[in-house]
């Protein structure tokens, strides 16, 4: 049994426009202290999807109309506000994008990580304290106690994320869902940043799904990767197969836009085109337009995943199979 | 041997922090400090640096945007701080700036067509066909001449930086400075623009400097790279020369925050410690020493001065010649 188990999860978000479906029914398990990586680019349905695991898609004027989400044996779909209150910072927790906005400006941020422990456990402001300190030292901050009374204004952006993720991680959930983590920091906060998450996947026991739109980062943190593309999961599985033998024409054309450290390239391979808005999402498969082996069928129908060898899947129909065993 | 077109000698800038009851100066930013550096024709050089820098007010700067404190800017061989607006004007013609984000770069209620023609009109020039220019000019950077009747709102990220580098050819010019033209954008789409730009500089001989923070874009795009930290170039090479063999310990960091979309490749990560000191205190000596682990008693106390270590590698640091060593 998995710990999380999302399946066929379809949204509806309202507009004066009419309604707009930006997830077009995606699955994924997430095992217990796996780091799952959830990549692509703007628009393509990752945060929303983090969002809708711990049911705060509503605050964000959506709604969940397909699908379900088994967290621990249990449906969190079926579950109240108030019953998912008690699911939220304790057993999931989320880290999200912006670490400037994530801290309340008027209070110091020990209380903020002490508020945190007081709502979850019965604890008393000297042991809640206590274990603020032990956090924000687990984080590696230098001079806990004088952090411990500043306010967010005083820290820099990765000392502020450090904050987030020590409240992130103060009740021990199970899962923790960090969106882009990274992405507004500077480049040698940020590797400070990933080296204080490859610590903690190490010693706790938590299970990671990383938002990113870095495929630098799924490399040097994830086991295992899925790849989305305009509301669907195109690829999915570890890690090391998908970037080294890439099935799907979208994952392989997100890989060679990366200039290489290693070579001088004379040109940079391109995918043509941009990202689909979810109103007007292509009919058959959402890619075709930018595909380079687009056949008759992408333009109708919609290739839905299939395994290839063990445990990964990808939704292409360059790799169907009809009943003979061949390639169609 | 190509020209120079543009030199910089010990380009300043302060910014004053107004304060106190009767508003007076309480303190300065030192934003830019002592930059120099030449641009020969033809050339793109990179300037690569962390939030607060200053690379984006060197490019400023280099435009006369803003009042220098200190220093010259040398364009074509006039210098340009002399200069009245009525000549700067005519000048501008020749120095085009493409900005980081292309969401603000535009008047939102102005189409495509009536943002490009206002150039025409301002720059007076009445004997052109505007609307046969505009056709051209969306042409070469990959749009059609409907795109001209288009609102900043209707175009993606991507199709509005073409229009911005459509804007930016307009006049012919000579020298292009890029500020983070690609950071906005998704990494499929990065690659088209970068490969546009290059096309472009190649059609019309350009010369370029590319602000970027990120290390792997610079070595696909540019011949030359600075590297900027707290307001002062530490390191000056070629792309080939810096990467192989970084003398500057920020360098050598900052190369190795790099995280290679190759999971085979995890780094052990060593990162800097600490943060960017703030500009407005700037620790005496070295910039750096605070988060350097080579530093010692001279770093602390004396400026270093730039050396030239190879041909045109130059660096500021006391160590290198032991950094070198050891890398040997």
């Amino acid at each position: 049994m998995s710990l999380l188990e999302v399946n066929g999860l379809k949204l509806r978000f309202y507009s004066l426009d009419g309604p707009v479906e930006p997830l077009n029914g995606i699955s994924f398990q997430l095992e217990e202290g796996e780091v799952l990586g959830l990549v692509g680019e703007t628009g393509c349905g990752k945060s929303i999807t983090a969002k809708s695991v711990i049911k705060l898609i509503s605050y964000s004027g959506g709604e969940i109309i397909d699908g379900s989400i088994i967290f621990d044996n249990e449906d969190l779909l079926s579950k109240s506000e108030k019953e998912m209150q008690k699911i939220r910072g304790v057993k999931i927790s989320l880290i999200s994008q912006d670490p400037m906005t994530s801290l309340d400006p008027v209070y110091r941020v020990g209380d903020q990580i002490i508020e945190a422990i007081q709502v979850h456990k019965k604890l008393r402001y000297k042991e809640a304290k206590k274990e603020a300190l032990e956090l924000i030292r687990l984080m590696g901050i230098p001079l806990p106690e004088k952090v411990f009374y500043q306010y967010p204004h005083e820290l820099s952006g990765g000392m502020k994320q450090r904050i987030i993720i020590a409240i992130a991680l103060s009740c021990g959930p199970a899962l923790v869902i960090a969106d882009e983590p990274t992405t507004a920091l500077d480049v040698t906060i940020q590797a400070q940043i990933i080296d204080l998450f490859s610590k903690l996947i190490e010693h706790a026991q938590s299970a990671f799904l990383l938002i990113t739109h870095d495929l630098g980062v799924v490399a040097q943190m994830c086991d295992s990767v899925a790849i989305m593309y305009a509301g669907n999961i195109v690829e999915k599985g570890p890690v090391k197969k998908i970037f080294h033998s890439p099935k799907h024409p979208y994952t392989e054309g997100l890989l060679q836009c990366i200039p290489k450290m290693d070579r001088k390239q004379k040109k940079l391979k391109a995918i043509p085109g941009s990202v689909p808005h979810p109103r007007n999402f292509p009919t058959g498969c959402r890619f075709y337009p930018r595909c380079q082996h687009t056949m008759k069928k992408c333009l109708s129908q919609q290739p839905g995943l299939i395994e290839m060898d063990d445990k990964r899947f990808v939704a292409c129909f360059r790799y169907f199979k009809n009943s003979d065993g061949e390639q169609e | 041997m190509s020209t120079t077109i543009l030199k910089v000698k010990n380009l300043t800038k302060f910014f004053p922090i107004i304060g106190g009851v009767i508003r007076h100066k309480i303190g300065e930013v030192k934003a830019v400090n002592n930059v120099s550096f030449n641009l020969k024709k033809g050339d793109t050089i990179g300037i690569v640096g962390e939030s607060g820098c200053g690379k984006t007010t060197v490019a400023r700067l280099i435009l006369n945007l803003i009042e220098p404190t200190g220093g010259e800017v040398i364009f074509q061989g006039q210098n340009i701080f002399s200069f009245s607006r009525g000549e700067m004007r005519k000048i501008r013609k020749k120095m085009q700036m493409v900005f980081q984000d292309p969401y603000s770069a535009f008047d939102p209620r102005f189409t495509v067509f009536e943002s490009l023609s206002e150039i025409f009109v301002i720059q007076k020039m009445e004997n052109v066909n505007i609307k046969e220019e505009i056709f051209r000019l969306l042409q070469l950077v990959g749009l059609k001449p409907e795109h001209s009747d288009y609102y900043p709102y209707e175009l993606s990220g991507g199709q509005k930086q073409r229009v911005v580098i459509a804007r930016a050819i307009t006049l012919n010019p000579e020298l292009i400075i890029l500020d983070e033209p690609t950071s906005a954008l998704d990494v499929s789409v990065q690659s088209q623009i970068l490969n546009l730009l290059r096309n472009i500089q190649h059609k019309f001989d350009l010369t370029y400097l590319f602000i970027s923070h990120d290390l792997s874009v610079i070595n696909y795009f540019c011949n030359k790279v600075m590297v900027m930290y707290l307001g002062k170039i530490v390191e000056e090479a070629s792309c080939e020369d810096l990467f192989q063999q970084p003398l500057h310990p920020y360098t050598k960091a900052l190369i190795s925050s790099i995280f290679v979309p190759d999971p085979d490749k995890r780094l052990t990560i060593v990162p800097l410690e600490g943060d960017v000191p703030s500009p407005i205190n700037l620790p005496p000596g070295c910039v750096f020493h605070t988060r350097c682990k080579f530093a010692s008693k001279i770093c602390r106390e004396k400026e270093p001065e730039a050396a030239e270590v190879t041909t045109n590698h130059y660096v500021a640091c006391h160590h290198f010649k032991k950094i070198q060593e050891k890398q040997d």
